[in-house]
């Protein structure tokens, strides 16, 4: 197979030229680093003199195309004098790799010198002390405002704590249907999970459909699920009207996202060798599933389960306030009109329910594990 | 003189990933009822060979004929009536952990019971009668229901023999059963795997990393170094020299017994 010169030659020449390809590509990278850490560093600094010298919502933005010519200028020049963030940046997060297909970057950088001595190093402390003073600025911190309306607060409180039985029924009533909600968001999402989860474990994906379905369901279990499940209920609100069916659509997708993630994670760490006995004795694929796979992942999955229908009561809650149904909309219905005495039995009835499945499900976790 | 049990022909395997060739040409005869050790140095290809016979692995190329039936060509159910007859024994002996001894020997006998009822855990009652006796045979029926990570590494070996005594093998795979035990439990479970060697006509093939061990036990040996046969002999023509070329000029000989 690898007998014939020509193919070693060949192999040879793939490898040298993926050396120099590396080495663009570090180029090419710290280059951008520097760049943009350029053009950051001149608008942060503009904005936080502008606002100094003169107030509020002063700043006057350098058009973009200045900015970006100089940075690139800038970040040239930076490319021969001496180390630049970008060398420190790319070699660091790059390592021995890097190191090997260019020897002389990483020469460059390995001279030590104390960082007060370097340009790299004064710069990055400026670009630390600026980004605080801009982040400060735009966040508009403002300490003397807790205490100016201290009173009104106090008497919000006040009322808070006085909670209105008269609504308990009604209370109850809602808490028991975010539970609900809850429960059957987990419910209708472990089946779809537990098949998603076999397509999305690494170890057992094989072949080009596997790979593609592997690739495509863990794509769509990351995206999903760096969308927040208060967004999903919006979605659904608007979809399928407010009320408590939206919230458990919210928490049903969040839910087979998550859960595929847990479940297919442990199904990678499971230990092949049971399988392999198994299919060894002449066990059907069915038989090796059952008698090899499922006794080892049956306890994790209802542990992850168990937790996640933990997960989906506080954020059924939560969900409630845009709309998802349950006792969070009624709280916001009371919050709309500062009926304080109802928001604090809505939150009393929140915190009792949060905390009892809490309890409940560590303690059926601890005894699963 | 009776056909062979086992032929291997010309078996070659190359793994893709890291282009390594793991078995080069091997080509051997296995006859009824020996106990046939393999040995060689780490990586020389033994859990390969055994692999490849039971099609665990896919041979590259060549052809293993059991009982005249070409295994590298069987596949759904035929290539599962053929795993059922040949046990295998791991050195890590592959037990599911949290099933019970009871459940992880009646795994053995996936191959014969009718399937459906074996989907929700049910075997037919003479399996079960078959499961007791398999565990009387390894003195183990008292630990019928812990569960396999409460046993002892020994204990849980002789749940492996048990589950392969299921399957009332005609051909037994063992691969280094002993290695991850101290050396009188491994005696102990090489005495079983004698034992269905020489009651109940099991021909044996075991790879083995000690020779004082497979002089003890084979009735040939086969030496792999680099994936290709080195040795092939009996155990008492192994000696100094043989012993240098099969495992390299720095070993030293081990005594365990
Ligand atoms: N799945 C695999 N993918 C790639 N290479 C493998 C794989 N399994 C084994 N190999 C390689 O094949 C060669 C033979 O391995 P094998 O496990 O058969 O050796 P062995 O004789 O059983 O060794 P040991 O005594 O350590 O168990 C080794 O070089 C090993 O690295
Ligand atoms: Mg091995």
């Amino acid at each position: 197979m690898s007998k014939n010169p020509a193919g070693r030659r060949f192999r040879k020449t793939v490898r040298w030229g993926a050396a120099l390809a590396k080495r663009g590509a570090a180029r090419s990278a710290i280059f951008l680093v520097d760049a943009t850490f350029l053009a950051y560093l001149f608008v942060m600094t503009s904005y936080v003199v502008s606002r100094m010298v003169s107030g509020v919502g002063a700043y006057l933005p350098i058009r973009g195309e200045y900015v970006v010519l100089g940075a690139i200028v800038a970040a040239i020049a930076w490319g021969f004098l001496g180390t630049s963030v970008g060398e420190k940046v790319i070699l660091f997060l790059s390592g021995a790799s890097l190191r090997k297909a260019a020897p002389d970057l990483a020469g460059s950088v390995t001279q030590r010198r104390r960082w007060y001595k370097t340009v790299w190093g004064l710069s990055v402390v400026l670009a630390a002390i600026v980004t605080l003073a801009a982040a400060t600025l735009i966040t508009q911190v403002d300490f003397s405002r807790l205490v100016d309306s201290l009173a009104d607060t106090w008497k919000m409180i006040r009322r808070l704590v006085r909670p209105d039985a008269e609504i308990l029924g009604e209370v109850v009533m809602l808490t028991i249907v975010t539970v609900f909600m809850a429960l059957m968001a987990t419910l209708l999402a472990i089946p779809v999970a537990v098949v998603l989860s076999f397509l999305a474990a690494r170890n057992l994906a094989r072949g080009p459909v596997g790979r593609t379905a592997y690739v495509i369901v863990r794509a769509a279990a990351s995206i999903v699920r760096s969308i927040e499940p208060m967004i999903w209920a919006i979605v659904f609100v608007i979809w399928v009207r407010m009320g408590p069916f939206a919230g458990t659509l919210a928490l049903f997708v969040c839910s087979i996202a998550d859960l595929t993630k847990l479940y297919s994670e442990q199904l990678e760490s499971i230990d092949p060798g049971p399988a392999e006995a198994i299919t060894a004795v002449g066990g059907r694929r069915l038989q090796v599933l059952l008698y090899s796979i499922v006794p080892q992942i049956i306890n994790p999955y209802l542990s992850f389960t168990l937790y996640r229908w933990d997960i989906n009561v506080r954020m059924g809650t939560v969900i409630g306030m845009v709309g998802g149904g349950g006792i969070g909309m009624l709280l916001m219905q009371y919050v709309r009109v500062l009926a304080w005495e109802q928001v604090g039995m809505c939150l009393l009835a929140i915190i009792l329910v949060v905390w009892s499945i809490d309890t409940l499900s560590a303690r059926l976790r601890a005894r699963l594990s | 003189m009776a056909a062979p049990q086992l032929v291997v022909e010309h078996v070659t395997k190359v793994y893709e990933r890291g282009d390594v060739h793991a078995l080069r040409d091997v080509s051997l005869t296995v006859n009824r009822g020996e106990f046939l050790v393999l040995i060689g140095l780490s990586g020389s290809g033994k859990s390969t060979l055994l692999r490849c016979i039971n099609r665990l692995i896919e041979p590259t190329s060549g052809r293993i004929l059991l009982d005249g039936v070409d295994v590298t060509q069987a596949k759904g159910a035929e290539l599962r009536r053929i795993r059922r007859k040949i046990g295998m024994v791991f050195q890590h002996f592959n037990l599911v952990k949290r099933s019970s001894v009871l459940r992880n020997v009646l795994a053995g006998r996936l191959g014969y019971a009718p399937s459906m009822p074996t989907l929700i855990g049910r075997f037919p009652r003479e399996d079960v009668e078959r499961a007791h006796q398999s565990l009387e045979t390894v003195g183990l029926v008292e630990k019928m229901y812990t569960r396999a990570d409460q046993l002892s590494g020994g204990q849980q070996q002789r749940v492996g023999i048990a589950r392969a005594l299921m399957q009332e093998p005609e051909l037994i795979l063992a691969d280094e059963p002993v290695s991850a035990l101290d050396p009188a439990t491994a005696n102990s479970i090489l005495q079983y795997l004698e034992q269905m060697n020489r009651e109940r006509g099991a021909t044996v093939i075991c790879a083995l990393h000690f020779l004082s061990l497979a002089r003890r036990y084979g009735t040939r040996i086969i030496a792999l170094k680099d994936g290709a046969v080195v040795f092939e002999g009996l155990p008492r023509e192994i000696d100094n020299a043989r012993f240098k070329e099969i495992y390299g000029e720095d070993a030293e000989e081990v005594e365990v017994r």
